[in-house]
């Protein structure tokens, strides 16, 4: 019975109550880090971390809260969660977070961690809310990586680094000049404001009867 | 219902106890992550004269040892190690990192160590700006101090898919075997200014062969950090000056 609960929280994370399609929330990190699949794995990971640890730890701790600083406590397991996670990705490589550093951080703000403590852990039990956290940042963490592999397909003609679309078809002679170009819009960043409303949109259209 | 503790003793205690996890944590990963930032500098210059840059942190500290020799150069040309100019490596380092290495009185560079602690070529810091940030990399000479051996640039904040281009070994690639002398004259005190022609089509521009061996493609949709690639060229050849004609009288010829 208990586990039919949890996993039933994890999936509503995951699709139906999914972060970032229907509550709109974390969008700023989904803009800045989806340019390339490896970033996006990698933030995806960091913020599964951060997220269901935290509200696992806001919820343990939710009947001591004194209620005028249940914010500021939040913040601060969620700031150390989230230096923890700096300090151990600068200690693994170097150049991941030289590029990632600045995003790793601001996982802090981002709504979602927050939003998840404010609106679940502070009511429900430390098992509950970590499967809350756990299927939340995964539901984010799928959306961004798939905002990622669009944008570094078509910006970049890559995937995780890996040439996908052929050197061939490419307009590298003045002979072909009707051939492919990467987009270079995908590389910036109001690509994944489009890419990101194109989504919403299609989730809002098959789940319009539902609603 | 039970009793919440006091608000001040709460946040006290939550405080302590996450300051004394993270001081703790810090203290642990601080020299790890002391080292592998290391190891990507030193892995930057190593692929900068195209030594084998693979492999783990110790061998590349080992190999870097070897290899490079870090030396001084003053504004006449007088080469130095940091002892006899009575330098601190580390706190010179510090200092320079940032602004730039050619800012300094005694410039930095890199002798490349051949058989019997011969020179076979030498590693220039090179800095500059681009369009969000400053730029740094490492080039490296051949013997004879004009011909390129190699380049890198391992920190900047250009446009990702665009301006960064630059750090690809594609782009790098360009500058192996170029002269920073355009010219067919030989090299003298009097010779123009060393440089690098960042430009569009550079290998169909109606020039001479001299210039054409002397100019690399810019990459199209960055043009401020193309640019911002060649200024780079300009300032730091023009600061290490003195050297490259030193090393050029002593070797070039050979």
């Amino acid at each position: 019975m208990a586990k039919a609960k949890y996993f039933t929280t994890f999936k509503n994370g995951i699709y139906k109550e999914n972060q970032i399609l229907v509550a709109i929330l974390g969008i700023c990190s989904a803009l800045a880090v989806t340019i390339q699949v490896k970033l996006a794995i990698i933030m995806g990971l960091c913020v599964i971390f951060v997220t269901s640890i935290s509200s696992l730890l806001v919820s343990l701790l939710r009947t001591l809260t004194p209620n005028n600083v249940r914010m500021l406590t939040q913040l601060i397991i969620i700031s150390t969660f989230v230096i923890i996670i700096d300090q151990v990705v600068k200690a693994l490589s170097y150049e991941v977070s030289k590029t990632l550093s600045v995003f790793i951080g601001l996982i802090i703000t981002n709504c979602l961690v927050m939003g998840r403590s404010e609106a679940f852990a502070k009511y429900n039990s430390p098992i509950l809310s970590f499967f809350d956290g756990l299927g939340a940042a995964t539901g984010y963490a799928l959306v961004i990586i798939a905002i990622s592999i669009i944008r570094e397909l078509f910006g970049f003609g890559t995937l995780l680094g890996y040439q996908i679309i052929p050197t061939v078809f490419y307009a590298t002679h003045p002979y072909h000049l009707s051939r492919f170009v990467n987009f270079n819009i995908m590389a910036l960043a109001p690509s994944a404001f489009f890419i990101l409303g194109i989504f919403i949109a299609i989730f809002n259209w098959t789940n319009r009867e539902k609603i | 219902m039970k009793k919440k503790p006091h608000t001040a003793l709460f946040m006290i205690v939550l405080c302590a106890f996450a300051a004394l996890i993270l001081s703790s944590l810090t203290d642990f990963l601080g020299p790890i992550q002391k080292a592998k930032k290391q190891a990507f500098t030193r892995r930057q210059i190593l692929d900068s004269a195209s030594i084998d840059s693979e492999g783990t942190t110790q061998e590349i500290l080992k190999r870097f040892e070897t290899n490079l020799t870090p030396l001084l150069v003053d504004k006449s040309g007088t080469i130095m190690t940091f002892k006899e100019a009575n330098i601190n490596e580390a706190q010179y380092f510090k200092r320079y990192e940032k602004i730039g290495f050619y800012k300094a009185e005694y410039k930095l560079f890199y002798k490349i160590n051949g058989k019997d602690n011969s020179m076979i070529g030498f590693i220039i810091p090179i800095d500059g700006f681009g369009l969000w940030g400053p730029i740094h990399g490492y080039l490296a000479f051949e013997k004879d101090a004009i011909t390129i051996k190699g380049l890198t640039f391992y920190d900047h904040m250009e446009t990702p898919g665009l301006g960064a281009e630059i750090a690809t070994k594609k782009w790098q690639k360009q500058f192996v075997n170029k002269s920073i002398h355009s010219s067919s004259e030989p090299v003298t005190i009097d010779s123009p200014p060393f440089s690098i022609w960042v430009v569009k089509n550079a290998e169909k521009m109606e020039q001479t062969l001299e210039q054409k061996n002397s100019s690399v493609d810019a990459i199209t949709g960055a043009s401020v950090t193309s640019i911002g690639v060649q200024k780079a060229f300009e300032v730091c050849l023009k600061a290490y000056r003195p050297l490259i004609l030193k090393l050029h009288e002593q070797h070039g010829k050979s």
